[in-house]
């Protein structure tokens, strides 16, 4: 009983704090979505859904999310494939597995920050080590960061870099969870490799894949950090996304308003993913394996 | 005559009788008042001002503790500072207000801000202390009747060139756009499909440095965004022609420029200059001080000119810094702070970045202590000729965020929104043609302000 009663408090506490950490601001958030505030010194005016409105008639929006979109489902697609290609191989016993996979999983321990800047020297156009080697051999440097194709496939190469290392991990481990004896049977049953793939590891590993999916898909979404620090949204808003956005809105142009309308829609669309999303792919089930 | 007593030594002090420890003891005592002694007529104050300051130079903020240090000493005043990027002042202005404990003054560069300190009611006018001297034009603006701002420098844009490469290549010192063009072409260097040398560097990025630097020659060209009434005026008549004909020159300059515009900082700006990879930039005095630091030889070697016009007109773009005063119950202290510091370190202050400090008081030409600085000194044509810039009538200063009628927060909206960057990009990375540019950047202007 008296345990019951400690159990309890420590929901409730965690719970008020997890309410007060994360509902405070984005109750404020969305609160300031329905007021014209241009900046946090002077007093808001309420407006309704002003924000919401303008900001859905602006095709900044609608670009913004569609980069967004763009961006997060290449770089998903490819952190996934790559990832869980990787983890197979290194699933396999050969000499040298443990330093190959510490060498794997290093990309993930620098901070984006460090990437980004490294990222950026090595494909500056005037000085960076890509145009060095390219004029070695007489070739011409690409100015990436002012066409929306290779701007954009900056971004999705440099996340990729930076986060296969993470499905690496979770798709080792999952991989570690099917048993051998299943292999073993198939291949008595004379089922190839690519069977066994798609049969056997596949299934094995779906909880693991629908949560990275999950996660890696609301983290991209989200990223800010990767795109400000490498384009800034440029050229001509092609690499904006709506965090990027609602950051523009608030602290470059100073619409406070405006900015937590964008953060706020950003925030509905991807819970809306993502409720959509466990409906399809329930995470129970799949640790059933049903 | 010393008796030995276990545990104490006792000096031979005669009739005073005093023990070595009590010497020390009294000795230390001494110096701790003294050293106490600021802390002493600091509580006797009872003021502590806080500083935030977004001059970050080793040197700028050096310049400022000596200041503050010596104003704490003489009058008990504490001052601390704390300093900021440029880029981060006004979130952390924000902050301080939003939290009670807004800062007593801060260096301020950017109008919007100023203007939204104003609105807020976060700061007080500086009038009196502004009109106790003479400034170069628009230096000192004036919104609602009132000061609001107390000037240091102008960061006056002007167009870097190499005269060792005009003198290779027999140029001249461009009168008319037509010519700036053909000297940046006649001094690209191209190899291999890369560009070795630049014709020039001039930021097209979505950022406050493209606004600031890039939208000289289409002042010059006379292209006003605004009219009398704040009416947009961009895209119609006689203005639509200018703009169109800006947005040509520029697409024909962009094809001699290094690669990397796009995102070019305010670094790559002087670092292409001072390294060689671009034959001419736009910067403040700023690029001169980065010449003498990283390629003392190029300092020997360059010089200046305005942004010219399709016909010889010129102009320069710009923007300032000053110090605004917080609006607190320590105002007037403040405001007594400022002023003591006006006399007796402004000097110093400018000279902590010598060149980019370019003055917008007109007394500080004529300052001894100033005038003598050595990098002053060497680099006294360039600095005269930035001084003739502010003050004649024949070369117009502008700038994005100050166009209109007056100051007001709506050039700052076009400013702010990256409105004008955007055109130049729609044009050169967009491949628009320039009317459709000037029509679609008009359209935007209006929606912002």
């Amino acid at each position: 009983m008296v345990q019951d009663r400690r159990i309890v408090a420590l929901f409730i506490g965690s719970i008020s704090l997890l309410a007060f950490i994360i509902g405070g601001p984005l109750i404020y958030a969305v609160m300031l979505s329905f007021y014209s505030a241009r900046s946090f010194m002077s007093e808001p005016e309420w407006v309704g859904l002003s924000n919401y409105i303008k900001v859905l008639q602006d095709p900044l929006f609608w670009n913004s999310l569609t980069n967004g979109l763009t961006i997060a489902l290449s770089s998903i697609v490819l952190q996934v494939v790559l990832g869980v290609g990787i983890a197979m191989v290194l699933n396999k016993r050969f000499v040298g597995q443990t330093i190959a996979r510490s060498i794997a999983i290093l990309p993930y321990f620098l901070p984006t920050v460090v990437a980004c800047l490294v990222a950026q020297w090595i494909l500056e156009p005037n000085y960076g080590l890509v145009k060095t080697a390219l004029a070695s051999i007489g070739v011409g440097m690409l100015d990436w960061s002012s066409h929306a194709f290779t701007a954009k496939g900056t971004i999705i190469l440099v996340s990729v870099w930076l986060w296969t290392p993470f499905v690496v991990t979770c798709v080792l481990a999952g991989l570690q969870t099917i048993p051998t004896q299943l292999y073993e049977a198939a291949r008595v049953d004379g089922a190839g490799a690519w069977t066994q793939f798609w049969h056997i590891t596949i299934p094995g590993l779906r909880s693991v894949l629908i949560v990275v999916i999950l996660l890696r898909g609301i983290w991209m979404f989200n990223k800010f950090d990767l795109i400000w620090l490498l384009t800034k949204g440029g050229p001509l808003n092609q690499t904006e996304t709506l965090p990027t956005l609602a950051y523009r809105k608030s602290f470059i142009e100073y619409n406070l308003g405006g900015g937590a309308a964008v953060a706020t829609i950003s925030f509905l669309l991807l819970s809306g993913v993502i409720l959509i999303y466990l409906r399809l792919f329930p995470i129970d089930d799949a640790k059933q394996g049903r | 005559m010393s008796i030995y007593i276990p545990g104490r030594v006792r000096m031979a002090v005669g009739l005073s009788g005093m023990t070595r420890r009590n010497f020390l003891k009294s000795a230390a005592a001494v110096g701790a008042a003294s050293l106490a002694a600021p802390a002493v007529v600091r509580a006797q104050s009872g003021v502590t001002l806080r500083f935030l300051n977004n001059e970050t130079s080793v040197a700028s903020q050096a310049a400022l503790k000596k200041a503050c240090d010596d104003y704490e000493s003489k009058f008990g005043v504490k001052i601390i500072v704390d300093s900021s990027p440029i880029s981060g002042t006004m979130q952390k202005v924000m902050a301080a207000v939003a939290a009670g404990q807004p800062y007593d003054i801060m260096t301020s560069g950017f109008i919007a801000g100023i203007l939204e300190y104003i609105h807020a009611g976060a700061i007080v006018p500086v009038t009196d202390l502004v009109k106790k001297y003479d400034w170069g034009k628009k230096a000192a603006w004036e919104y609602q009747g009132e000061n609001w701002y107390y000037p240091f420098d102008y960061n006056l844009v002007v167009n870097y060139y190499r005269k060792d490469l005009y003198a290779q290549k027999g140029l001249k010192i461009p009168e008319t756009w037509d010519d700036f063009l053909k000297n940046c072409q006649a001094l690209t260097v191209v190899n291999g499909g890369n560009v070795d040398v630049g014709g020039c560097v001039i930021p097209l990025a979505s950022d406050s440095s493209t606004n600031w630097a890039s939208f000289g020659n289409m002042f010059a060209e006379g292209a006003e965004l605004f009219d009398k009434d704040w009416n947009v005026v961009f895209d119609q008549g006689e203005n639509a022609d200018r703009a169109t004909r800006f947005l040509d020159f520029y697409g024909e300059l962009y094809k001699t420029m290094p690669p990397g515009m796009n995102a070019v900082s305010y670094a790559q700006l002087m670092s292409l200059f001072a390294t060689g990879k671009a034959a001419h930039s736009v910067y403040s005095g700023r690029l001169v001080e980065a010449l003498e630091t990283t390629n003392p030889e190029l300092a020997d070697k360059y010089g200046i000119f305005p942004s010219p016009g399709s016909t010889g007109q010129k102009a320069l773009s710009y923007a300032f810094d000053g110090f605004c005063v917080g609006k607190s119950n320590q105002s007037e202290e403040a405001i007594k702070f400022l002023q003591w510091f006006a006399e007796e370190h402004y000097v110093d202050w400018l000279l902590s970045a010598w060149m980019n400090n370019h003055p917008a008081r007109l007394d500080i030409y004529e300052n001894e202590r100033w005038k003598s600085h050595p990098m002053i000194k060497k680099h006294w044509n360039t600095m005269m000729t930035m001084k003739s810039y502010i003050e004649g009538d024949n070369i117009k200063i502008m700038a994005i965020d100050t166009s209109g009628p007056s100051i007001d927060m709506r050039a700052c909206n076009v400013f702010n929104a990256n409105v004008m960057p955007e055109m130049l990009q729609q044009k050169v990375l967009g491949n628009a043609s320039s009317a459709d540019c000037v029509a679609a950047t008009a359209q935007r202007i209006r929606s912002v302000i």
